[in-house]
């Protein structure tokens, strides 16, 4: 059974504690505890489960939402907490992040975690890298470590002759971590945007291993899991580990395409070392567009014998008013429809107003339409607010005529997971396969992973490899942002499909759960709708969504958590099976008296199943209910 | 938008025939180590002869998320028109070219490429014949002569 950084490890304590100095308790649990007795008091590191009013005060290593609710018994009977100064605003007016969380989630590309604190903390003081605290009469020395995250610090201490570093979640036994999403960011030396920067702080985060090698502490204290009692051999595990997946996701690419080999080999080098050298797949086989196809923007517009046109996304408004141009120069006689790739907004912007504008149907898969008809109940990267009110669902594989063509719609999980494509075939050419985004001439789309790109055989780039490669012979793909028709060879999806199973299964051997997707999927229990707006004294039926990735059976456990003014039900429970997938509904009430503003909820996540490892994630999902007066 | 930044994008507007438009989008990661103007004379190339005066709009709520237009034009010389990506440049580039009543015509160039536009004929400009100058110039002389002329006579009498 593999061990996880997240189960309760009674069975390990006693062992783990003999390699402290007895000065230290150590506490296993779903957030590690330490409480450390110095010459004049004592500390408590990370958190308790209860109040430790002994303490003189309690360390954060960084700032999410679990540890700060762990830490706040104690800080609240004692001077307070130590935390990072860089974090220290949403420690201290957390409801400022939210109340501008409502708007800023939407068209949002920073791909940051959301796992923040919702409620204030209180601080003792703030401290940085270079510090030396000198806190129940011990000197602790304090190292910034970011990488996972951009506010890590560790705590080092000797004592009985070891050096002990408290390190949260830079890394976890065995050379782990929690998960990949959060190591996304921008690349600035490459001019890499956060949406695009998958792995961006991997550069960070193996210097960061590297300054805690060179420190040779005898134990690392992670926030979870087991204590690290080899710190070099995990760290030595981890960078090796992390740069094979880098390598790996570099060499099947599509921003190859885009951006060309120099600013991928810089993105290549920061992770891989100077001289490393960067595999990058060459381009695929590309040609012009048919004239039937005409590239407007982001925008395809397909324009038939008799200048009828159907459009695949309107994004821009340049896209609408190029549209209108067209109609008006009689290009077109008539809109007769509009398919939505997926749900960008630079792909759905103005699909509503295109839609009232031609008096058109607005056509997708049903995992793009309700992000379109309910734009608020999701939280994915670059969502827009505009909302289409009514989409014609049409089902994996259904067929729809359109005078000279054929289309057939998909589901298409490629770039992200609310994704379709539409094969178009017609008498005189071969068939196109418009794909949205999700591949380029050089790969695939994944650098996302807020997108979430699920390496999972039943969907994801398994699923779209799979489709692409079930089309009739000779078909193109087509890119929305790229005028080419391209199409790859039979050994071309070979190397695709062999080089993304191989890191499938590096990234299994990086993360600490049983199955990789729960580290890269950061959605695979959130709560639907993600934003809700509400009335004081009504109420309203939430659902957690659950996604199994385990190979076998689970149940889930889930702990509702409310603050003042809303009610909820206080827990749920869902068996579902390997792979599977389900909805637990849930209910919140609101007071009467409750004050009009946003107010977040949370929900506890723990799991068992048989013959896997369990775990326990407080406050693991979030959602918004904004009230609003009557 | 994360996605207007795969590419640069430059617009050709040729619909005004009397006017040579060059639209360029500029997104912020663009200009991390240079300036708009620099920006524009490395990365896209265009005849020496075309002369352009540049404004920008970086007001308009149209603009992309991140981005500023800078707005190229010039008289429209006729003929062709080239331009070329530079062979340094971090993206491809794909060029639009607009006309009156046609789509927009879109092409996708690696850096190093270029693309050759035909251009509208500008409006007919009334050029100066000079032997037509040469007789008005004569006649106004000879008019003037006999108006002259007309009036010494008048005074005589």
């Amino acid at each position: 059974m593999k061990l996880l950084w997240l189960p309760l490890c009674l069975l390990v304590t006693l062992a783990e504690a003999a390699e402290l100095p007895d000065a230290i308790r150590f506490e296993p649990g779903a957030l590690n505890s330490a409480t450390i007795q110095g010459p004049d008091g004592q500390l408590v590191v990370y958190g308790s489960p209860t109040a430790q009013p002994d303490a003189e005060t309690v360390l954060l290593t960084h700032v999410r939402r679990d540890l700060a609710s762990f830490a706040r018994s104690t800080a609240e009977s004692t001077e307070g907490a130590v935390a990072p100064a860089a974090s220290e605003a949403l420690l201290t007016e957390p409801e400022q992040h939210w109340n501008d969380w409502w708007d800023k989630r939407y068209n949002y590309y920073g791909q940051q975690s959301t796992r923040l604190p919702i409620l204030p903390l209180k601080l003792k003081q703030t401290s940085k890298d270079g510090d030396t605290l000198k806190l129940a009469g011990l000197e602790i020395e304090v190292m910034e470590l970011p990488g996972y995250t951009t506010d890590m610090l560790g705590y080092l201490f000797e004592m009985d002759g070891q050096r002990i570093l408290f390190s949260g979640d830079l890394l976890l036994a065995g050379g782990k971590v929690a998960d990949l999403y959060s190591f996304q960011d921008a690349i600035p030396e490459a001019k890499v945007g956060a949406y695009h920067g998958y792995g961006a702080r991997f550069p960070l985060w193996i210097e960061s291993l590297r300054k805690v090698a060179a420190l040779q502490p005898d134990v690392m204290v992670p926030l979870r899991g087991p204590l690290i009692t080899n710190p070099k051999a995990d760290i030595d595990a981890a960078i090796q580990r992390v740069q094979a997946i880098y390598s790996n996701y570099l060499s099947t690419n599509a921003l190859h395409w885009y951006f060309g080999p120099e600013r991928l080999g810089t993105c290549g080098k920061r992770v891989l070392g100077e001289d490393a050298e960067v595999e990058l797949m060459p381009f695929a086989e590309h040609i012009e567009l048919p004239s039937w196809c005409q590239h407007i923007r982001t925008t395809k517009l397909l324009v038939s014998a008799d200048k009828h046109g159907f459009a695949l996304d309107v994004g821009g408004k340049a896209s609408l008013d190029s549209l209108k141009q067209a109609l008006a120069d009689g290009l077109i006689a008539k809109l007769d429809g509009i398919w939505v790739t997926h749900t960008h907004n630079d792909h759905t912007a103005f699909v509503q107003e295109a839609a009232a504008h031609f008096k058109c149907p607005v056509y997708a898969v049903e995992e793009v339409a309700d992000v379109l008809e309910k734009p608020g109940a999701w939280f994915l990267p670059g969502t827009s607010e505009n909302v289409v009110p009514k989409v014609k669902v049409l089902k994996d594989g259904e067929a729809m005529s359109w005078k000279e063509f054929q289309f057939t719609a998909h589901f298409f999980p490629g770039q992200m997971y609310n994704h379709g494509g539409l094969l178009v075939e017609r008498q005189d050419h071969e068939p196109v396969f418009f794909i949205g985004d999700s591949f380029s001439p050089s790969g695939l789309d994944d650098y996302c992973m807020l997108n979430r790109n699920l390496m999972r055989e039943d969907t994801g780039y398994f699923l779209c490899l799979q489709k692409v490669r079930s089309l009739p012979t000779g078909s193109w793909l087509v890119n929305q942002h790229i005028p080419h028709l391209f199409r790859f060879t039979s050994e071309e999806l070979d190397y695709l499909e062999s080089r993304y199973r191989q890191r499938q299964e590096l990234i299994g051997q990086l993360v600490a759960w049983d199955d990789p997707n729960y580290g890269i999927d950061e959605q695979w229990a959130w709560i639907y709708p993600y934003g809700t707006e509400l009335k004081p004294g009504s109420s309203s039926k939430l659902q957690m969504r659950l996604w199994n990735h385990s190979e076998k059976d689970r149940t889930y456990t889930l702990t509702f958590h409310a603050p003042e003014g809303i009610s909820i039900t206080p827990a749920a429970e869902a068996s579902i099976p390997a792979r599977g997938f389900a909805e637990v509904a849930f209910r919140v009430e609101l007071t009467q008296t409750i004050p009009n503003g946003i107010h977040v909820i949370t929900a506890s996540v723990s799991s068992s199943g048989e013959g896997l490892p369990s775990f326990e994630l407080p406050h693991w999902s979030e959602a918004l209910i904004r009230v609003v007066e009557d | 938008m994360a996605h207007f930044t795969l590419y640069h994008n430059v617009e050709i507007n040729l619909t005004s025939p009397e006017t040579l438009s060059v639209f360029v989008t500029i997104h912020q990661s663009d200009l991390e180590n240079t300036d708009d103007e620099t920006f524009i004379r490395e990365t896209f190339q265009f005849p020496r002869e075309v002369s352009f005066r540049t404004t920008y709009d970086r007001t308009s709520p149209d603009l992309p998320e991140g981005c500023h237009l800078a707005i190229l034009e010039a008289r429209n010389p006729g003929g062709e028109l080239s331009i070329r990506l530079s062979p340094q440049s971090e993206k491809r580039l794909l060029l639009v070219v607009s006309r009156p009543g046609a789509f927009p015509e879109t092409k996708d160039l690696p850096p190093g490429a270029s693309h050759t536009i035909t251009l509208p004929d500008p409006p007919s400009v009334k050029r100066t014949n000079p032997w037509i100058g040469a007789l008005l110039v004569a006649a106004a002389i000879g008019i003037a002569l006999l108006l002259r002329r007309w009036r010494l006579a008048s005074l005589a009498s």
